[in-house]
């Protein structure tokens, strides 16, 4: 009877110890959990949350008026373009995944993205483009330099930070808040999520949204530290004589991968695992496997065209299937 | 055989003990029921952020339109019979419009071009704290 008492207690008040606030950039809705702060020091965590994630979200956009938008400019006019420490910092970091995901992962995919017009905020595009124009993309090979200081590259390139953007906010973002004293907090970036701690005594839950509509299929009780990201076919699409067209497209061949539904890995690196769920959508059922033991990521969990569920050991130990929708693979390793 | 019989015969059904615990477990199943209930709870109040504004807590026990402005412009959102959906958007695909009624408590629906956001929370305690997409 006391355990129970003791129980229903700390529910009723860990709960009420949750601070919960929401936030809009990256062109999407920023959710920030905080659990036992006072007021004080929440609203510190909220102005600094405000004025980074404005500042990334300016920086960082491949068409915008920020350092990346005028770096694409100038590479556009065949120019060296000039660069700051912190984005040598980013741009590094993704040559360096996009070597490691065999070239799934990609930052150099900007005039792709623009020919599908997935770039544009008031996306209207109801047809994909002509083939003819998607091959002469590939007509000419990118070549990047970077350096220290600067980036070079032939004027077919237009970096977009898009596949791993938030996944890197994200772990500036978790050390900032650490460096301010947040011990347990929740950052949902529109999806791609990052923990600190917990909420008193138990793990922070996430859901997996459903692939086909508003609800979730599967529950996920988050290690402190993690960082969970999902890449899905549903965020940015549309449907031509009955095929589905989305977002995440293959640098291999143009066109929007075609296996999953989605992909998500949970890692301490929210950067890594922002790339490896793109990189692992276009690699598909043949070569998810290897190419998540050469990223390193050992949590996978892909969902198929048809519902069924393949994940990582790891990942199936962690996760909860909660609807009837899906299944697990049989033969998954 | 028959001495077992015997000794079943003088042994209570119920000891005190068993009915010390059935008295101590009575709580802790309804705790735990209660948690499994609330993750299909319907939600009690949306919120809704846009990029213009500080998100706004609103109790869906009421129905009614209400108009938020966006980066292109108004945006109708109408609440009915505790649910929500974008009534009126001036973006172009409407995919917002698209999505329809949400009702349940984690449900989440946003317009990129306009900037607006919305999700459905519980004012009890939700299983869930937050979701991955």
């Amino acid at each position: 009877m006391l355990l129970a008492l003791i129980l229903l207690c700390t529910q009723a008040c860990q709960q009420d110890n949750i601070n919960s606030t929401t936030l809009y950039a990256f062109g999407t809705l920023i959710d920030f959990k905080t659990f036992g702060l006072n007021n004080a020091n929440n609203q510190a965590a909220l102005t600094y949350l405000n004025q980074q994630l404005s500042h990334m979200d300016t920086q960082w956009s491949a068409w915008g008026d920020g350092e990346l938008g005028k770096i694409n400019q100038q590479l556009q006019l065949g120019e060296t373009a000039s660069i700051s420490k912190s984005m040598h910092t980013v741009l590094e970091l993704g040559i360096q995944l996009q070597s490691q995901s065999d070239g799934n992962f990609a930052v150099d995919l900007g005039r792709l993205i623009e020919l599908w017009q997935f770039n544009q905020q008031n996306h209207a595009v109801s047809k994909p483009p002509d083939s003819e124009k998607i091959q002469s993309l590939f007509a000419q090979p990118t070549s990047l330099t970077l350096t220290t200081d600067s980036i070079s590259s032939n004027q077919s390139v237009i970096l977009d930070l898009g596949g791993f953007a938030k996944g890197v906010a994200l772990d500036i973002l978790k050390n900032g808040l650490h460096d301010l004293g947040i011990e347990n907090a929740l950052v949902n970036a529109g999806g791609d999520l990052v923990v600190l701690g917990k909420k008193g005594h138990q793990f922070w839950t996430i859901g997996i949204r459903h692939p086909r509509n508003n609800g979730v299929f599967a529950l996920i009780k988050a290690k402190p530290g993690d960082s969970i990201m999902t890449s899905g076919d549903y965020e940015r699409f549309f449907i031509y004589e009955g095929k589905r067209y989305h977002h995440v497209i293959d640098p291999q061949t143009g066109q929007p991968s075609r296996d999953f539904q989605s992909v998500t890995v949970i890692h301490p690196n929210a950067a890594l695992a922002d790339a490896a769920a793109t990189a692992l959508m276009i690699a598909g059922l043949d070569n998810w496997q290897s190419l998540a033991l050469k990223l390193g990521v050992t949590q996978v969990l892909c969902v198929d065209q048809k519902g069924t569920v393949w994940a990582t050991p790891s990942m199936k130990r962690s996760v909860q299937l909660i609807s009837d929708d899906f299944k697990f693979a049989e033969n998954d390793t | 055989m028959i001495a077992d019989h015997k000794n079943a015969a003088s042994i209570p059904l119920m000891q005190a003990a068993d009915w010390l615990l059935l008295v101590c477990a009575l709580p802790l199943v309804l705790f735990i029921t209660s948690n499994l209930w609330q993750n299909d709870s319907r939600a009690e109040y949306l919120t809704l952020a846009s990029i213009y504004a500080p998100s706004q807590k609103i109790l869906l026990s009421e129905s009614k339109t209400l108009t938020i402005h966006g980066r292109l412009g108004p945006s109708l959102i109408e609440i009915s019979k505790g649910a929500v959906r974008f009534l009126e958007s001036p973006c172009r695909n409407k995919l917002c419009i698209q999505n329809g009624w949400l009702r349940k408590a984690g449900d989440s629906n946003w317009c990129i071009p306009n900037g607006i956001g919305m999700s459905l929370k519980t004012k009890e305690a939700s299983k869930i704290d937050g979701i991955t997409y």
